[in-house]
């Protein structure tokens, strides 16, 4: 079949149904799609409903997203409600209030949100990932779906986290910085400062923690 | 340098906000990406912040932050211009800029072609207002301003800009230092006045809010 072709600019709602490529920054109330778009230059879009695989040359700017599928920006993220299901790579960081994410995430900047949720599947990324509340846990059914573990074991690698209540399991860190901060079952980390209160899987490993004292 | 920076650490501890609330305030624009500077020390890497800068900006947050949205906030802080436009009387009558400045500015750039003026005309009035009421400047080097930044200001030097006045053996010269960065001269040299245009705009967005008039 062939994809679809058209110059970008401002539309009100969008629908695609199959593949379809935007010469163009797009700028729209909403797009849904179901299949492959790709877009030439930045998405702008107050509600974004995607299945299917998303590639976006320039920036994304969204209100409401979710995308069941594959995300791919170049440069960064910013919204406010966003719920992937699937992978998602960015350039540059995500700034959003919540960012919900069954998946796998790849990026090289920020991530920026009220309140962070993943439930992970294969390996993830970032460079930072700080906010209020940060809760990051691996996808449950693995244990006993085996072929769903393709992705190798889910794990986040990362190098600062910085929030205020922290739940960790399966991740990767330098340093995690918090409040109230809880280590569990697969974590690998190097420092932990918290003010209010620690605690540690015996299943995990922590090499220095220290808390911050408050007046 | 070091001395005016502060780790995040010291921030969050002498002002008592916590991580979520910075990260909330920089996601919504309040604090602005450059402040985070990141460097590496023997505990890993640290975030330091321009001590004085930040300290102001979470003080008067925290101040404001019950009467005004955080996105109307983010207003205010954004050194981008904004909307809208005033004609003379309106400036005068809100005691924006005093009349000396207005007329050196007419004067000097002559009269703007439509009766208002646009933020950007008036934050340069500002400026010269600023400067000739504090005494820095003499008319004729208000005219001197006037001209470097209708000349240079935004397009070249971006927003976040600062204006410098020096003189040496009693010859004055403008700079304007795009990033409001740092910079070093001969020792002959005296800085008389230096402005940040990024709090200017603030300040001018505030008086035109009527907030603080």
């Amino acid at each position: 079949m062939e994809t679809a072709c058209r110059t970008g600019g401002v539309f009100g709602k969008v629908s695609v149904t199959g593949d379809a490529e935007f010469n163009g920054s797009i700028d729209c109330l909403s797009l849904k799609s179901t299949g492959n778009i790709k877009v030439d230059g930045s998405l702008r879009s107050g509600i974004l409903k995607a299945t299917g695989d998303l590639k976006i040359e320039g920036g994304l700017t969204v209100t409401k997203m979710s995308l069941t599928g594959e995300i791919q920006v170049k440069e960064s993220i910013s919204g406010e409600d966003m719920k992937i299901f699937g992978t998602c790579t960015v350039k540059n960081g995500i700034q959003t209030d919540q960012f919900k994410l069954k998946g796998a995430v790849q990026s090289e900047g920020m991530l920026n949100a009220e309140v962070v949720e993943m439930v992970l599947i294969g390996k993830s990324n970032a460079a930072e990932i700080v906010g209020t509340r940060i809760d990051i846990h691996p996808f449950g059914v693995q244990k006993w779906v085996p072929w769903l573990r393709m992705g190798g074991t889910p794990e986040l690698e990362v190098q600062v986290i910085e929030g205020d209540v922290i739940s960790l399991e399966n991740t990767m860190a330098d340093t995690v910085r918090g409040g109230k901060v809880s280590i569990g079952p697969g974590c690998r980390i190097r420092l932990v400062e918290y003010s209010k209160s620690f605690h540690q899987d015996r299943r995990a490993e922590v090499v220095e923690n220290v808390r911050l004292m408050e007046d | 340098m070091n001395e005016d920076l502060i780790s995040k650490k010291e921030l969050l501890d002498m002002t008592g906000i916590s991580y979520g609330q910075l990260y909330r305030w920089k996601r919504k624009n309040l604090i602005p990406e450059q402040w985070f500077i990141r460097k590496s020390s023997f505990t890993g890497q640290e975030t330091f912040f321009p001590r004085e800068k930040i300290l102001q900006r979470i003080d008067r947050i925290l101040n404001m932050k019950d009467d005004l949205s955080l996105d109307a906030l983010a207003d205010v802080f954004s050194p981008s211009p904004g909307e809208v436009s005033l004609s003379v009387g309106e400036i005068l009558e809100r005691n924006i800029v005093t009349t000396i400045s207005l007329n050196l500015y007419i004067e000097s750039a002559g009269a703007p072609a439509q009766p208002e003026f646009s933020f950007e005309k008036m934050l340069i009035i500002y400026v010269l207002d600023k400067m000739l009421r504090s005494g820095d400047i003499s008319l004729e080097e208000g005219r001197l301003l006037v001209r470097t930044l209708e000349a240079h200001f935004p397009e070249r030097t971006g927003r976040e800009c600062g204006v410098m006045l020096t003189r040496k053996m009693g010859v004055v010269a403008f700079m304007l230092v795009p990033g409001n960065g740092e910079i070093y001269m001969d020792s002959e040299v005296r800085t008389v006045v230096k402005l940040s245009m990024a709090q200017c705009t603030e300040e001018l967005k505030l008086w035109m809010g009527g907030s603080e008039g």
